[in-house]
């Protein structure tokens, strides 16, 4: 056992002196993930937070307002509530009477309060605010209830919900192509930069097998150093993304508006997302992209 | 210890190496393979070491039909061979005792063993002042004793040196020579291709001549002849 790790230990020491030895080919192979993973990087940023203004401005306007005629007794309002509570898609409702709307609206207008001081009666109708369980059963919804006794008016933003479902869905699509595709590229470039190296220690392969190295223990060597590269490019395009948007989020919040800021993801959360997926792609990258370039030269 | 029996080797596009290749080779004994270039030496050596396989024919190694190891076990055949070749083939970004300790480090040995084992080959070959140096700032004969120590270090049963003087100026051959047949006087078994004919006139050994894949010569304390 201890053998073992000792020679796990030297194995590692040796793949960064080689990786050393070779460091024009190891510079080459590392700048390769670093930047298909920092396109990686900004391409999920970007989703992450289109996905999250969507989900953010979904609960906005993901809601539907039932507002109630004037002249309707407890009970009938009573009873739109339950009927409304029992329709497909429907989540939860509340009821905001004449009054609350007033007392909200006193609270939203502040200093301002004069402004209601002329009016008499109060103009707020009674309504019902319900959250769907989903988007989709909004159409649903506002049909059944617009068709309902008692229902003055049935208030929806529909269509700008529509508009930022359809942009939302083609850029989580879109986004995906584009991940996919850069990741069939990295791994292109790395095993193409790693088969350079490789061809380039040919010789060195050459006597391995010569001395009687296993093929387990030649492809071993060449696949720690893959990951140690990959592992290396992964550690600098993390660094690289978060620093960068995290540079980019300060501008925004200080250059910008501050408000603006509760639409994009924080940079803290940026990194969780980040770390543990750009290792393990990077270091996959790597370990595929080694086995890969090294087959053919095993056969001596 | 090594045997071939009624061996032939046909290349690719019908190119015939050898034919027919009866030898009997025992422990501790120093063979010289001579012939003209492209006589089959090389091919030979490459047939013992299961680079090549034959074409017909049965090649015992230690008791061992070879013919019959798979691809798998062919590392495992190796370490029992030390091999020694006409350009060295050092690797240049190891300086000379980890060129050394590398074939050690290969077949799984542990650092106390490299330790203590590497020290002793390179004072065999007298390169104890030069482990430090990168293969670059050795000399030509230098390299070739990095090569024989790196052959030597795993106490193989036998060395194989394909033209291990060919690289070399007459009187850095001759020290080669000399360190190939201490070697052989503390019990390995050599078998050296080469073309060096005074040295082979000189050493007295068992000589087998090849000719156009055929055995031509074989005989004890034998000369390099006229037909290589
Ligand atoms: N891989 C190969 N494919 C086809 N023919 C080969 C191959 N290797 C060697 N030969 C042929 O086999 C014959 C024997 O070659 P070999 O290398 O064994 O000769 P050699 O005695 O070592 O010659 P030299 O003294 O020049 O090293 C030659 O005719 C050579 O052209
Ligand atoms: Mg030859």
């Amino acid at each position: 056992m201890v053998m073992k790790l000792r020679s796990g230990v030297h194995i590692i020491k040796q793949g960064f002196v080689s990786i050393w030895k070779n460091r024009m080919m190891s510079f080459a192979s590392v700048s390769s993930v670093t930047a298909a993973l920092m396109i990686l990087g900004i391409v999920l940023i970007l989703i992450l937070n289109i996905n999250n203004i969507a989900s953010i401005t979904k609960s906005q306007f993901g809601e539907v307002i039932v507002y109630l005629e004037n002249d309707l007794e407890k009970e009938e309002i009573n009873a739109i509530g339950q009927t409304i509570n029992q329709t497909d898609g429907v989540l939860s409702s509340i009821f905001q009477s004449k009054e609350q709307a007033l007392v909200l609206m006193e609270e939203y207008l502040g200093n301002e309060t004069h402004l209601l001081a002329d009016i008499e009666e109060n103009p707020f109708p009674n309504s019902y605010i319900i959250q769907l369980k989903d988007i989709k059963y909004a159409d649903d919804v506002v049909n059944k209830v617009t068709g309902l006794i008692g229902i003055d008016e049935v208030r929806y933003l529909k269509d700008v919900l529509d508009q930022l479902m359809i942009i939302t869905h083609f850029v989580r699509l879109g986004g995906l192509i584009v991940i996919g595709v850069l990741i069939i590229i990295a791994v292109f470039i790395i095993s193409n930069t790693i088969k350079i190296t490789v061809a380039a220690r040919k010789r060195e392969i050459n006597i391995m097998k010569y001395v009687g190295a296993t093929d387990g223990f030649i492809r071993g060597s060449f696949v720690i150093e893959g990951m140690l590269l990959g592992l290396i490019g992964a550690v600098l395009s993390i660094a690289a993304v978060y620093y960068g948007y995290k540079y980019l989020f300060n501008i925004i919040k200080e250059e910008l508006y501050v408000l603006f800021t509760i639409y994009l993801i924080p940079y803290s959360q940026i990194l969780n997302d980040v770390v543990i997926m750009f290792i393990a792609i990077g270091v996959g990258i790597g370990v595929i992209g080694s086995v890969l370039s090294i087959r053919k030269f095993l056969r001596v | 210890m090594i045997e071939f029996i009624n061996v032939s080797k046909l290349y690719d596009h019908n190119v015939r190496a050898l034919s027919n290749i009866n030898i009997s080779i025992d422990k501790g004994e120093f063979i010289f393979l001579v012939g003209q270039s492209g006589a089959g030496k090389s091919t030979m050596v490459k047939l013992l070491l299961k680079e090549t396989e034959p074409t017909s024919g049965r090649i015992y190694f230690k008791n061992k039909d070879i013919t019959k190891v798979s691809n798998r076990k062919v590392p495992y055949l190796r370490r029992n061979i030390g091999i020694v070749f006409q350009d060295f083939r050092l690797l240049p970004q190891k300086n000379v005792y980890d060129n050394v300790a590398f074939a050690m480090r290969i077949i799984g040995a542990c650092n106390k063993e490299i330790r203590r084992q590497v020290p002793i080959i390179l004072s065999l070959v007298g390169l104890s002042n030069k482990a430090k140096n990168y293969p670059n700032q050795l000399s030509g004969g230098e390299q070739q004793r990095v090569s024989i120590a790196r052959a030597l270090v795993n106490n193989p049963d036998l060395i194989i040196a394909d033209e291990p003087t060919g690289n070399l100026d007459p009187d850095t051959a001759w020290e080669i020579m000399k360190l190939i047949k201490d070697i052989n006087n503390r019990g390995t078994t050599i078998i050296m291709a080469t073309h060096a004919s005074e040295i082979v006139n000189y050493m007295k050994k068992r000589v087998i001549a090849l000719n156009r894949g055929r055995i031509v010569r074989d005989e004890e304390k034998g000369v390099y002849g006229n037909e290589a």
